[in-house]
């Protein structure tokens, strides 16, 4: 995941890096569960892009995948996991420690 | 990639994230709603109690019947429900251990100290406050 240098970005967690699988974090993140659907149409994906992209975060102990049912209908509920969250958290920090080495547009000189 | 070129990405995936915090935040907002209903129901129910009274079993029935539907509809309402904030399951159990506590409460004074008083139907009120108060926590978000 990290390799050693002074850039923050050797300390971003690659799985959560790439774009569809760190808004699947980010939603989770804010929600103590989700369903599979909302996430689906929050992020826009299709089903088997967001089934392929949670596979790989259930299988790095991150996502949390319940199966059950509302009435009749089968219902697939995701939440993170304890490390998950934390993964998540550490990831932010570092975004956002390269988001505050970037100069704001409105200060650049002309 | 360059070093320099994390700059841009790493914004763009901040913005990503107040996005769907944002989302997130206003889809949880019918545990609010669901109060709101929860609460206003309460209330109706001590109403009919106390309009029914004295009750014949036919309308204890109907006004039992009443109640079991309301309540099964709000609770399928809210098990269909796609989405829960952080932060609402800790609100959740408060809430609903202080009305499950209220509603017993009230019931036992309704049928004792306040038995046939015509303006019992206000204990309703006790049981809905909790519910009112964790609807404002959760739609001021």
């Amino acid at each position: 995941m990290n390799a050693s240098g002074s850039h923050p970005r050797h300390r971003l967690d690659e799985l959560i890096h790439a774009p569809v699988r760190f808004s699947i974090m980010a939603t989770l993140a804010s929600a103590e569960q989700a369903e599979f659907g909302f996430v689906r149409d929050l992020i826009e994906v299709s089903d088997s892009v967001l089934s392929k992209q949670m596979s790989l975060l259930e299988a790095a102990g991150y996502v949390a995948v319940r199966k059950g049912y509302v009435g009749k209908r089968p219902r697939t509920w995701l939440s993170l996991t304890t490390l998950g969250r934390s993964a998540f958290r550490d990831h932010v920090a570092v975004l956002q420690e390269i988001a505050s080495t970037v100069p704001h547009p409105a200060t650049e000189p002309a | 990639m360059e070093d320099g070129a994390y700059g841009p990405s790493s914004l763009a995936a901040l913005v990503e994230l107040d996005r769907v915090r944002r989302a997130v935040r206003l889809r949880s907002r019918w545990y609010g709603r669901f109060l709101l209903v929860l609460g206003a129901g309460t209330l109706a129910y001590y109403v009919a109690v106390n309009a029914a009274a004295p009750a014949t079993p036919p309308t204890l029935v109907a006004v039992s019947l009443g109640w079991t539907a309301f309540v099964t509809l709000l609770a399928r309402w809210a098990r269909a429900q796609p989405v829960t904030a952080r932060g609402i399951r800790r609100l959740r159990l408060r809430v609903m251990t202080l009305y499950f506590g209220l509603v017993a409460a009230t019931v036992v004074l309704s049928g004792t100290v306040w038995h046939d008083t015509p303006g019992r139907w206000a204990l309703g009120l006790v049981p809905a406050l909790p519910c009112l108060v964790g609807a404002w926590v959760v739609l001021r978000r």
